[in-house]
């Protein structure tokens, strides 16, 4: 007895849904994994003030709230260094940004009423329309960013004039 | 300059200009090393510094995976145009951005991580990390043209052309010293035909000295010749006297009337000596030499040939100052100038007349210096104004053929310029001619011949003493042999100087030689004199010749001379003077 219709197109509808999300799944993956290597460039392209570095302590990547990267990030700065420095990444669970040198506000993040010194604040306009000193978009398929120019200076952390060229808009340049 | 140094110097010549060459060679090729790797240097360093502008500009693109961007900075590298490529890899190897020039290849495969910096088949390639913050961002690769042509070619063109400008240097200096040799050759050639050309004209200055001498001992010899006829008269005259004479002699044995008869024979004989002395004398060769000369008795000395040599039928008047000055000329010239002055004189009185020699001094008149005006004038035919103006000339003559050959008044033209003085003549026709012979005075005063030492002559001193007689002619031998007697010499005749060396090596000592000096065979007079000299130097050696030039010959070698013809006292005198002065 041949299977009735209805149950063989949800079968059908299911395989598709599954096909879909698979592919978006993908994509996804493949943007996180270009902004968790952005996450860790950055740290080439610019400089913190004195006194943000104990030392030889490495330089610390925050993530703040959901972490979209998994182990790309991790990955990512396992093989770098800036300036000499080894990059960590690190994953508060409150929104205390206090030790981190970039941070990215993830899903659930609360961003700080005032930008915190020394930190490079990255947000992204997948998770919020508010904008840190760097703001990553997706435009053309591919992962670009604005630049905040105050933000970043009130932060005290200066960027490469490299990097500024190559946002989709600087900020207070 | 001899030819072992030319080569020589030609050959370092050759040599250095190599050499020259050489250096400038190795030099350029060393320059255009050096300037070739300077420009290499210069070219990597700037495309180095390029790659690192490239590699410093596109990090940021590399690093957030900006395409465009990075082939902005790639673009901008195009400007200049010596890169053929250039290209942008990321850190995964993958390329990014690029740019090709036509016919050049941009590799695929992504350069190592190691900066470098390479030349490879004219291109070099620079390979640069892109690195930021100690953070490996990608590659960047960059290649050029190994070496911009045109800069090559201008290097080179420059190098060639101070190497074609050296060459051209050495190739001039090389023809000019190959000029300078052609030159130098030239210059010796010339040298050389000049030197000829010099000899040559010595040579015939030579030539002509000798063809000089054999014209004045013509012009000598033809004048004698000329007189040859008045001569023979003469010696007719006086053979006339003397036979005549003898004869008469003979005849009659009154001793006044035979001393009487001697005494004239004697004379006719001493006249005839005389006249021939003076023609040997006059026909002598004799170099041209000038002296200081007293006129008077030169002419006066001349008297006696010419009275006899001119025809009987011509008188000859002198009429000399006693006062004249003393003149400088050759006196052999000067006596054949008169004695032509005087054959022209007689030849122009066919028919006799009166040839008047007079000489007096003549005061310095303006151009001309004071001197002696010698006057030879005669009462003949006269010289017409036509021939007057070319007698002087050398073959010109007025006389048939056989009687004259033109060089008699030339001679006289010739001395009177010779001596610096001059002739002339003056003419009337049918009324005689008289030529006038000026020569300047001189203050030197006339040479006085050396007095020659006389030997004290005793006739009959000859105390029995040896003589050996050496003459060829029998006669001559007799006469000498009757005057060495009555010298009371004894004397053993040898007829050839061979013969006389012979009865030398014999065992008779003999105290003298008396040898005539112009003999037959293989040796003279002269020859025996000296080989007595060598052999047996005790035996002193007199000669005697008619001949002045043998004279002179035998008086050059030192020994003495008896002058034929001579009388019994001028042997016995020479004689003694001889044994006298060898210590006899």
């Amino acid at each position: 007895m041949p299977p009735p219709p209805r149950a063989f197109g949800l079968a059908l509808l299911a395989a598709a849904w599954t096909a879909v999300a698979w592919h978006a799944n993908a994509q996804a993956s493949l943007e996180y994994s270009v902004k968790a290597s952005y996450l860790v460039r950055f740290s080439a392209f610019a400089d913190w003030p004195h006194g943000a570095f104990d030392g030889d302590a490495p330089l610390t990547i925050c993530v703040v709230g959901r972490d979209p990267f998994g182990m790309a990030l991790d990955r990512a700065a396992a093989t770098q260094t800036a300036n000499g420095r080894a990059l960590s990444v690190q994953r508060p669970s409150t929104s205390d940004l206090a030790g981190c040198h970039i941070a990215y506000l993830g899903q659930g993040a609360v961003a700080p009423a005032t930008p915190p010194r020394a930190v490079l604040l990255i947000t992204d306009e997948a998770v919020a329309a508010r904008r840190g000193a760097i703001h990553f978009v997706v435009a053309q398929g591919r992962v670009r960013f604005h630049i905040d120019q105050h933000l970043a200076r009130s932060a005290d952390v200066s960027l490469n004039s490299r990097l500024l060229a190559l946002a989709l808009s600087v900020k207070g340049g | 300059m001899n030819t072992g140094l030319h080569r020589l110097i030609e050959r370092r010549f050759r040599l250095v200009a190599l050499g020259c060459l050489a250096v400038l060679l190795a030099a350029g090729v060393g320059v255009a090393a050096y300037t070739e790797q300077a420009a290499r240097r210069q070219l990597a360093h700037e495309a180095e510094a390029q790659a690192d502008l490239l590699s410093s500009a596109v990090s940021g693109a590399l690093a957030f995976g900006d395409a465009e961007a990075a082939q902005d900075y790639v673009d901008a590298v195009q400007v200049n145009p010596n890169v053929v490529s250039a290209a942008v890899y990321d850190v995964s190897g993958r390329r990014v951005a690029a740019f090709v020039r036509g016919g050049e290849v941009v590799g695929e495969q992504p350069p190592a991580r190691a900066a470098s910096a390479r030349f490879d088949a004219g291109r070099l390639t620079i390979v640069r990390p892109v690195m930021e913050a100690g953070q490996h961002l990608g590659t960047v690769r960059l290649r050029l043209l190994g070496a911009p042509r045109e800069q090559t070619l201008g290097r080179y063109a420059a190098l060639l052309l101070l190497l074609g400008l050296a060459g051209l240097v050495v190739g001039v200096l090389a023809v000019a010293q190959g000029a300078l040799r052609r030159a130098n050759r030239d210059l010796a050639q010339r040298a050389e035909a000049l030197a000829e050309a010099n000899a040559e004209l010595e040579h015939q200055m030579t030539e002509r000295e000798k063809a000089e001498e054999a014209l004045r001992q013509s012009q000598k010899m033809e004048a004698i010749g000329r007189l040859t006829g008045g001569i023979a008269h003469d010696f007719n005259n006086l053979l006339m006297v003397a036979s005549s004479g003898v004869e008469l002699m003979e005849r009659t044995e009154d001793p006044k009337r035979r001393q009487a008869l001697s005494d004239g024979v004697r004379q006719a004989v001493e006249r005839g000596a005389a006249l021939t002395r003076q023609l040997l004398a006059f026909s002598r060769r004799s170099p041209l030499r000038t002296e200081v000369i007293a006129l008077r008795p030169r002419i006066l000395g001349l008297a006696m040939l010419l009275e006899r040599s001119l025809r009987e039928d011509v008188e000859v008047r002198f009429d000399l100052a006693d006062d004249l000055w003393p003149v400088e000329a050759d006196p052999g010239e000067l006596e054949l100038a008169i004695l032509n002055l005087a054959v022209n004189a007689r030849d122009a009185m066919p028919g006799g007349g009166r040839l008047d020699i007079s000489a007096n001094n003549v005061a310095a008149q303006e151009e001309r210096p004071a001197g002696v005006a010698l006057l030879v004038a005669d009462n003949g035919t006269g010289i017409a104004p036509d021939v007057a103006a070319r007698i002087f000339e050398p073959f010109f003559t007025t006389k048939e053929v056989g009687r004259g050959t033109g060089l008699g008044l030339s001679q006289v033209y010739g001395f009177a310029r010779s001596s610096g003085g001059e002739v002339s003549v003056r003419s009337v026709e049918g009324e005689g001619a008289v030529f006038t012979l000026f020569l300047p005075r001189t203050d030197r005063s006339p040479d006085t011949g050396p007095s020659r030492p006389v030997a004290e002559s005793t006739p009959g001193g000859g105390k029995g003493r040896r003589v050996l007689l050496v003459e060829d002619d029998d006669a001559v031998a007799a006469g000498v042999g009757h005057m060495l007697r009555d010298l009371d010499y004894v004397y053993v005749r040898a007829a050839s100087a061979a013969a006389a060396l012979g009865v030398l090596e014999g065992p008779v000592a003999f105290d003298v030689v008396l040898s005539d000096m112009i003999m037959p065979g293989g040796m003279d007079g002269l020859g025996l004199a000296n080989a007595i000299r060598q052999r047996r130097r005790k035996v002193p050696v007199l000669l005697m010749t008619g001949f002045s030039e043998a004279a002179a010959a035998a008086g050059a070698s030192g020994f003495a001379v008896l002058h034929k013809p001579y009388g019994i006292e001028d042997l016995g005198r020479q004689l003694e003077s001889v044994l006298t002065q060898s210590g006899t």
